[in-house]
């Protein structure tokens, strides 16, 4: 716990240095912004809804979709970035050098501060699609949303881990960042307007529909108690899955020194 | 001119060779790009398909099948336009442009050339998510003969004022070290303009007009329109115009550029 700690507080005072990126972030939140909203505005121009989720609703949605690519972007995928360069590059033998547990440390190496405006971002937005929409939140609804993003962050990092692990073998697969992006990106609409096997990619392939569409379902009274279920239990699974990948992987890793 | 590409031609010749075996080595790599570049296309097609059957099956006029032979079009336009060149940034500022320019010739060739034999590389996988397309939406084609063959200048035209377009922007790098927020702005305006998250005959007629004004629509829109069969003969010859004019225009706006930006360039030292 102290490990991570020191490691957040190393990568933030890091990032405070940096403070034209916090304008190119904010440049770059800005356009993210415009093609969400103006997409729903092209959409709603020629429809009431979409496969039954209001206007409104769908504000909400990409506010979901705000929130958690803020928190993958920050959190999650500049330590994974940082840790596939390294295996590229045989540095990674520092790391596993330190007397901590290596994934705990490859994990929380760097964050990416100014990320985190988008979640700010898509809180406005959630609360603004939530109240168009008229949504009465009970407490138990709430408390469903939190866990479900959570679980949705736990089942995201899992998956970015056993993506990075693949590097062990493949070595150059820098090209699997731009997949996962344009594969969260069809998490800007509900995932059940995609055809079934692409359901079915998002929510077991690339967990798009577990970080985004479910904790959504849980605020608009969508979530049925086996999703909630479903989505525990895969949390587990990917959490595991993960942590057996990285241990065989790591085995495979040589080094580049000496 | 003759005398000019007998002198590029072994220089293309021999990028092309490089990079198609670059290409068969990290198939890994090549495979998880293009699975990236197939995720837009079915993810605004199934918006549209919903949007579609929520208005009982046709919208302005368009059926599910019709925006799915819009998409399947796109995609292969999408494919030929698509122009990695956002690495001149980098180039620039790590000072890795001092190697190119005591080359010869200028870099944009080996580009060019590196640019070809990626889309040839990668056009069989392409046309097979294009096939699995069609699967999971019928498309209703409505194919003329001329209107293919006009298709196949439109798509060239469309790709090379794409690239052109792109290049001369991250030339901007000579300039300012940071160029990822020109290519937002690039970028958001072409989602919009360009009809690559929607057809532009969904949009007010104004926001088309701007879209015919910029070189946006004759990257993309066009090309799909002409082979769709939503144009007249007219219309078409038109448009190949435009597009033949926008790419004169850009060729020369890159020289220009170039030209002033290279007199910028001061190389750290290495």
């Amino acid at each position: 716990m102290r490990v991570i700690a020191l490691y957040f507080k190393v990568s933030i005072l890091n990032e405070l240095q940096y403070r034209v990126n916090f304008f190119v972030q904010v440049l770059q939140s800005f356009l993210s912004l415009v093609v969400a909203l103006g997409g729903l505005v092209i959409v709603f121009d020629h429809t009431e809804s979409l496969n039954g989720w209001t206007s409104a609703e769908l504000l909400a949605v990409v506010g979901v979709y705000f929130i958690v690519g803020g928190l993958i972007g920050s959190l999650i995928q500049p330590s994974m970035q940082m840790l596939m360069e390294d295996i590229r590059q045989g540095t990674l033998d520092f790391a596993i050098l330190k007397p901590v547990d290596t994934q705990l440390l490859v994990s929380v190496r760097q964050i990416q501060l100014w990320r985190l405006m988008d979640v700010g971002i898509g809180i406005v937005l959630l609360v603004i699609g939530l109240t168009q929409a008229g949504a009465e939140i009970t407490v138990l609804e709430l408390l469903a949303f939190v866990v479900m993003l959570i679980a949705g962050g736990i089942i995201v990092y899992s998956f970015w881990l056993i993506l990075a692990t693949i590097a062990f073998w493949f070595i150059r697969i820098d090209n699997i960042l731009q997949v996962f992006q344009s594969m969260y990106e069809a998490g800007r609409w509900p995932v059940r307007i995609y055809p079934p096997w692409l359901q079915f990619m998002l929510t077991f392939l690339v967990p798009v529909a577990f970080a985004v569409t479910v904790p959504v379902e849980a605020l608009t009274g969508r979530l049925t108690p086996l999703s909630f279920l479903g989505a525990i239990a895969l949390t587990v699974l990917m959490f595991t899955v993960g942590r057996v990948f990285w241990t065989i992987g790591i085995r495979a890793y040589s080094g580049a020194s000496a | 001119m003759i005398q000019k590409w007998a002198f590029l031609r072994p220089i293309y010749w021999m990028n092309f060779q490089v990079n198609v075996m670059t290409a068969a080595q990290y198939r890994v790599s090549t495979a998880f790009w293009i699975l990236s570049l197939v995720a837009e296309p079915i993810v605004y097609m199934s918006v549209w398909a919903a949007v579609t059957r929520e208005q009982g099956g046709s919208l302005d006029g368009l059926t599910v099948g019709q925006f799915s032979a819009y998409f399947i079009t796109w995609m292969l336009v999408r494919h030929f336009s698509v122009a990695p060149v956002a690495e001149m940034e980098w180039r620039i500022r790590d000072g890795l442009m001092s190697g190119l320019l005591v080359r010869p010739v200028n870099p944009i060739h080996a580009d060019i050339a590196e640019n070809i034999a990626s889309k040839l590389t990668a056009l069989p996988f392409v046309i097979l998510v294009m096939i699995g397309l069609a699967f999971a939406y019928p498309p209703t084609f409505n194919l003329q003969v001329w209107t293919v063959l006009a298709f196949i200048p439109a798509l060239l035209m469309g790709a090379s004022i794409r690239f052109l377009f792109q290049y001369t922007l991250g030339l901007a790098a000579f300039w300012v070290t940071r160029t990822n927020a020109i290519f937002g702005v690039y970028t958001v305006s072409e989602i919009f303009l360009s009809g690559r998250f929607v057809p532009l005959a969904l949009l007010p007629a104004q926001v088309v007009l701007i879209a015919s004004i910029l070189p946006f629509r004759w990257t993309l829109s066009f090309p799909v329109e002409v082979v769709l069969g939503q144009l007249s003969m007219e219309q078409v010859v038109i448009g190949l115009g435009i597009q033949a004019l926008w790419l004169l225009a850009m060729s020369q706006i890159f020289r220009l550029i170039w030209a002033f930006g290279v007199r910028q360039y001061t190389a750290v030292a290495g």
